[in-house]
């Protein structure tokens, strides 16, 4: 059922960006960590995937039960994970400009891209894309 | 007959207000919020007395001291 | 022959006002001062048909009390500047509410026109509003406006016009029943014993106000011949009773007439409501929160580098072509002076720009307002109101604009203590000494230290705050009371705008205090005639080793202390200062070189001297902000002492601690 898909959904989203940002959380403890993962060290990223992971993960026992509020855990998570995954492309393609215009772009690689902010984000569009306008209905223009 | 605070009534519940303890000023911004007596008001957020209500279908934020400043009644009481 | 009509736009926070008050004016509007307050007066015009139409935006507010001062600056204007026309801005999705204030207004007795906006938003929701019902009901033409989009700008300013034709104008007001009307007869009658007073204010108007207590009501009257009477009839009435049942037939009155005009207008909970549960929730409130932040800041850092370094070539650039000016000291004037001292403020825009644009756009979703309730608790435990907590984000960016968020708190020794803490809050200006000498002098982790200069900002203002509320400005703070507007989409156009009223701040600081400031630095290096620029002979070099002694504790040699004097214009000369003292004009790279080489920095006081920067007193634009919105020398000179007295306290511990330790 719809429900079920959508509670599977947010457990492998959850637990994706839980454990991500507990790897690069980790990596201060124990070098290498996050590496072995293609993740950066990153502490304070890190808290930020695990909050959402835990977002997500919070929703999951509401939308086993079929709970009317419960989707709101998925689609909060969703809209940070969409969020933060624009950040990090903002992020990377502001040091790509910068390196574009005053330093060598030979030495940036697109392996700079691929960080979990960014591509566990893609696994939210097609969660957005799927369940987005369902929700968003009466949300008006500022 | 006064009732209980604001702060203790759970998520979901609709209730009517029977007093309000506070001085001239805030009661004056409460009622121009649509808080004052016998206006009806429901909890839709509710975390250790702190609430998030709704009032003439609009939402406020109460800090646990302030919605322990608004006495309720059972709506329909 | 152009008519020409004021007419001003009142309406609750949060309606859109703004919004449409820009889709109104356009381009053609102007900030200016309301006399003798704080708060800032919106301006714009409008041609429309013929009639030339001066807009004023008043601040908006829930009710029409004197509760705070933007309710006293609103009707204020509409009682004394005499308005042609007030238009109420009301939301189509809070009908109930909005009405209340409608009901204080038409008391007024000025000719009133309701804007109803938002409607696209209500009748999205399945909302159905009957405009012509509505405007029968209350007497006041209704007009449908979509603010964001533009949408019934014409119609409304059709409606104004007609309106301002309309005179003399009768005030519709509600009766408020068998027990109060005698009472408010028998004060009219009292008013009426003084025409002066009654020509100016509507009587009924006035005796209402006087019934529930009004105190700025009472001050109009308290010259007045009227006043025993007025006072006689008052002593024998309980003001908050009245004053309650007053409001209560308010609600009456809209309750009765709102079924008949709005059907399916109240929702259950919300698609707005269940977010709600999530963002304020026990245990995700908070963490949500810090990620936003982190995002905000971490975007504000790394995508405005691009675009710092792209001004900063520019200003190289510009600085490298004055040399060629001439006469010769017309060249460091404006290559030095100008567009070092200018150019390093300037840098800083990206930075701040980005930041408050984020904000703005987090505080036009509403979610700022959810996040401030999230705060609320541990921002009481700090001795402040949950209000405080926009102020203080904003002040990361600049500490201007932040301090003048503050006019939303009511409580005045709430107020102050957000205001007098702000400063210690790292703005932007504080960026490159931070940067120059963490990058320096622990290359290591440079980011770790930056992040711990702001992390100690915020404590010691979360520790004078305890020290404030435990001292010199006792209480509890506010309880929390706020609105939170549903989440909105919110439009970039909107957002820029937002950004850009507080950014402006930055930039006029720029244009200004600056430039002057500039000026007067680069003469003092300057001069006497003939000596080296920027060296001991100078006069901001006698300067330095004048003041260099009350500094020795700390370690720091005359140019650092030179150009902490200097930073009180503006904490961003620091560096410009330094750069001109050590004899290395523009090239932040010789700079770096020459700081190195000098035996007298080390690690630890480099540290100290980043700390005094971070804490010391506030440049001078926040200074003058701050006398502006305190309106009081006094605060303003204590939060002067006291920033300096703290910063130097702990420079000296980091000295003192540094040298136990072993000095590295």
């Amino acid at each position: 059922m719809n429900n079920e898909i959508k509670a599977v959904f947010a457990t492998v989203m959850g637990a994706l960006y839980l454990g991500f940002g507990i790897l690069e959380i980790g990596s201060w403890i124990v070098p290498g960590l996050a590496a072995m993962v293609v993740a950066p060290a990153d502490i304070l990223g890190g808290f930020v995937l695990c909050v959402i992971g835990l977002v997500f993960l919070a929703g999951v026992p509401g939308l086993r039960s079929g709970t009317p509020g419960a989707i709101a855990f998925l689609f909060v998570g969703l809209l940070l994970s969409l969020a933060f995954g624009l950040v990090a492309i903002l992020t990377t393609g502001a040091g790509w400009l910068e390196t574009a215009l005053f330093g060598d772009l030979a030495e940036w690689s697109a392996a700079e891209m691929a960080v979990p902010m960014l591509f566990l984000a893609s696994g939210s569009v097609a969660g957005y894309a799927a369940w987005g306008r369902e929700f968003f209905r009466g949300i008006a223009r500022a | 007959m006064t009732g209980l605070p604001l702060a203790f009534v759970p998520e979901g519940k609709k209730v009517t207000v029977s007093e309000v303890r506070a001085g001239p000023g805030m009661l004056r911004r409460l009622a121009s919020m649509g808080l004052h007596l016998s206006s009806c008001v429901e909890v839709v957020c509710a975390d250790r007395g702190s609430l998030i209500v709704s009032v003439t279908g609009c939402r406020y934020a109460l800090s646990r001291g302030m919605a322990l400043k608004v006495l309720v009644q059972e709506a329909g009481a | 022959m152009a008519k020409k009509i004021t007419i001003a736009l009142a309406g609750n926070p949060n309606v859109g006002k703004s919004t449409l008050f820009t889709a109104i004016t356009g381009t053609r509007q102007h900030t200016g001062n309301w006399p003798g307050v704080t708060v800032e007066k919106k301006s714009g015009s409008v041609r429309h048909r013929d009639t030339d139409i001066e807009v004023v935006d008043l601040p908006g507010t829930y009710s029409l009390t004197a509760y705070s001062e933007d309710e006293v600056i609103a009707r204020d204007f509409i009682i004394d500047g005499k308005p042609d026309v007030v238009v109420q801005v009301v939301d189509a999705t809070s009908l109930e509410r909005n009405l209340y204030l409608t009901t204080q207004l038409s008391e007024l007795g000025v000719p009133l026109v309701i804007a109803l906006n938002m409607a696209d938003a209500a009748e999205q929701r399945g909302d159905i509003i009957d405009r012509k019902k509505m405007a029968e009901f209350l007497e006041i033409p209704v007009v449908r406006t979509v603010g964001s989009r533009g949408e019934g700008i014409g119609d409304l300013l059709d409606a104004v016009i007609r309106e301002s034709g309309t005179s003399p104008h009768h005030e519709h007001s509600i009766g408020y029943g068998d027990r109060v009307e005698p009472v408010i007869a028998d004060l009219v009658e009292a008013l009426r014993q003084d025409p002066g007073l009654t020509s100016r204010y509507p009587p009924r108007w006035l005796a209402v106000r006087l019934l529930e207590g009004d105190g700025d009501a009472e001050k109009k009257i308290t010259a007045s011949r009227a006043r025993d009477a007025v006072y006689t009839i008052l002593s024998g009435v309980d003001a908050g009773e009245y004053e309650a049942m007053m409001a209560d037939r308010r609600y009456e009155v809209i309750s009765a007439v709102l079924p008949q005009v709005c059907t399916t207008c109240v929702r259950e909970m919300t698609a707005s409501d269940l977010i709600d549960r999530v963002v304020t929730s026990r245990y995700l409130g908070i963490p949500i929160f810090l990620a936003l932040m982190w995002g905000a800041f971490e975007l504000t850092f790394t995508a405005a580098s691009p675009f710092m370094a792209m001004i900063e070539a520019v200003q190289a650039y510009l600085a490298v072509a004055a040399t060629g000016i001439r006469p010769e000291w017309l060249a460091t004037l404006v290559g030095d002076g100008l567009i070092g001292g200018v150019g390093s403020v300037l840098i800083f825009l990206p930075n701040i720009f980005i930041l408050l644009f984020l904000l703005a756009i987090l505080e036009d979703s509403g979610y700022l307002a959810r996040a401030a309730f999230v705060m609320d608790r541990l921002m009481y435990s700090i001795g402040l109101p949950g209000r405080s907590f926009i102020p203080m984000l904003v002040g990361f960016g600049c500490n201007v604009p932040a301090i003048m968020a503050t006019r939303t708190i009511e409580d005045r020794n709430d107020r102050l203590i957000t205001i007098l803490i702000n400063p210690f809050i790292s703005c932007g200006a504080r960026l490159p000494v931070f940067v120059l000498f963490a990058g320096l002098f622990f290359p290591e982790n440079p980011g770790t230290v930056i992040f711990g200069l702001y992390v100690l900002g915020i404590v010691v203002a979360i520790l004078s705050a305890k020290l404030f509320r435990a001292t010199v400005l006792p209480g509890k703070p506010s309880p929390f009371l706020m609105e939170m507007p549903p989440y909105r989409l919110p439009t970039a156009m909107t957002s820029v705008r937002h950004m850009w009223d507080r950014g402006s701040m930055y930039i006029r600081k720029a244009g200004g205090i600056i430039l002057i400031g500039a000026i007067v630095i680069w003469a003092l290096a300057a001069y006497p005639a003939g000596v080296e620029y920027g060296s001991a002979a100078s006069y901001a070099g006698m300067i330095g080793q004048a003041a260099q002694p009350l500094f020795a504790p700390l370690g720091f040699n005359w140019e650092m202390t030179v150009s902490l004097i200097f930073g009180f214009v503006a904490k961003e000369i620091v560096i410009a200062s330094l750069g001109t003292l050590y004899g290395v004009g523009e090239d932040a790279g010789a700079l770096e070189g020459a700081l190195l080489a000098d035996p007298a920095l080390g690690c630890v006081t480099a540290l100290a001297f980043m700390v005094f920067v971070l804490l010391y007193l506030p440049c001078l634009a926040t200074m003058a902000v701050i006398r502006k919105e305190t309106g009081s020398w006094k605060w303003t000179a204590f939060s002067v002492i006291f920033g300096t007295a703290v910063a130097y306290l702990l420079a000296l511990v980091i000295t003192k601690a540094g040298a136990v330790i072993g000095g590295v």
